[in-house]
């Protein structure tokens, strides 16, 4: 109960003016009930189509068309002139760096390797164990105890300071007198107390001491 | 009265620097872009974008252009050729019904009747669904043959197939048209 595919081809083919089928197949196709059928259906289905009228574009089309062109254009030009831009200073810098001993000679290639490592790297396991809460795990410790090191620092830092200034109340005091002005014969107990000082024995006064 | 200068005239002028030119081949040929890229997925917006793109790249290939063919020809390939690259990487949506080996894969949409008496604008619609519902390649060819009334040679030609692919492709896209329109009665649907 169908319509043998080569039966189908040449109507579809005779409708479409593109040749006459031989005898054997025009007979059949005279004679046969079902093949009659299809051919009114595809004779009903090309109507339909040919009076199918497509749509025109809009008027402003040939007009948007060239201004695509000319930004598309402008775009590229853009692109080319920052690949440049970008490729001079890639030049500059290769040259440069390893010739100021900045970097060892590296070809691109190897950085781009070097470069793809890293984002390998932070993509396959820095990323996720900062995303899955792991890395927090992990650097936490190593936070506390960079908190306390600092805090430590600063303690010491503290104590220094402390000290230092202390050493220099000790050493100015006793040469200074009320009005804060070194006394006469005073000079020499700041150079008992200071070797580094003898060096000026018997040089007046050009300027007051400043211990920071 | 001035006779209109040749199309590959013109791509010439243009090649040598007149980019200006250029408009002309666009007021010729945008109505053919569009009515192709229009046919192919139904939607005024996509085959507005459609029509700019095909126009940029023939004019980045226009030292490509071969003059011996006709300058309508080359940008209606640019133009079939462009809208099967975006249906296959997805950037543009078809209804196809069928997959990519040509089977079915869901039902006619027995809501449309071809008894019930239909406006123009209405019958248009349900052509241009039936249309859209095609696979890709068939509805290429479909559209190459009844919206743009070319030749099985021509089709050939154009879409650089062999022209048996063109026949037989053209003949399962008729049936399942026929198909879905509900057009065919009784049992002829393949014949396979």
């Amino acid at each position: 109960m169908s319509v043998p595919n080569e039966i189908q081809e040449w109507v579809q083919r005779m409708l479409d003016g593109e040749g006459d089928p031989p005898a054997g197949i025009a007979e059949r196709l005279a004679g046969d009930e079902e093949c009659r059928g299809y051919y009114e259906s595809m004779k009903r289905l090309y109507d339909r189509l040919e009076a199918y009228v497509p749509p025109d574009p809009p008027a402003s089309t040939p007009g948007d068309v060239m201004a695509f062109i000319e930004r598309r254009e402008r775009e590229e030009h853009q692109a080319a002139r920052r690949e440049d831009w970008l490729t001079g200073w890639w030049n500059s810098l290769s040259t440069l760096l390893p010739e100021w001993g900045l970097i060892p000679t590296l070809r691109r290639e190897a950085w781009s390797m070097a470069i793809a490592a890293v984002v390998l790297v932070w993509g396959g396991f820095v990323h996720p164990m900062v995303e899955s809460g792991e890395a927090q795990r992990l650097v936490e410790p190593l936070a506390r105890s960079m908190v306390t090191l600092a805090g430590r620092m600063q303690e010491t830092s503290e104590k220094v300071s402390d000290r230092i200034n202390r050493l220099a109340d000790d050493l100015i005091d006793p040469i200074l007198n009320e009005d804060g002005e070194p006394s006469s014969n005073d000079s020499s107990r700041l150079h008992d107390a200071d070797p580094r000082l003898s060096a000026r024995a018997g040089r007046s006064w050009d300027r007051p001491l400043i211990f920071v | 009265m001035n006779e209109p200068r040749a199309d590959e005239v013109i791509v010439q002028e243009v090649l040598q620097g007149n980019r200006n030119e250029f408009r002309t081949l666009v007021d010729r040929y945008h109505g053919l872009v569009y009515r192709v890229a229009y046919g192919m997925c139904g939607r005024v917006e996509t085959a507005k974008d459609a029509v700019q793109e095909v126009f940029y790249r023939a004019f980045k290939r226009l030292d490509q252009f071969d003059a011996k063919q006709s300058f309508g020809a080359w940008v209606r390939r640019i133009t079939v050729n462009y809208m099967l690259d975006q249906f296959k990487k997805k950037r543009i949506r078809t209804e196809s019904m069928y997959n990519e080996e040509g089977e079915m894969i869901d039902a006619p949409d027995s809501t449309f009747d071809p008894r019930n008496e239909l406006t123009e604008s209405e019958r248009e619609e349900v052509i241009l669904n039936a249309v859209q519902q095609l696979p890709d390649k068939y509805r290429a060819i479909l559209i190459l043959r009844h919206f743009e009334d070319l030749s099985y040679e021509e089709i050939a030609q154009s879409l650089e197939l062999p022209l048996g692919t063109v026949t037989t492709q053209l003949h399962r896209a008729r049936n399942m048209l026929a198909e879905r329109l509900n057009l065919l009665q009784g049992d002829y649907a393949f014949g396979e």
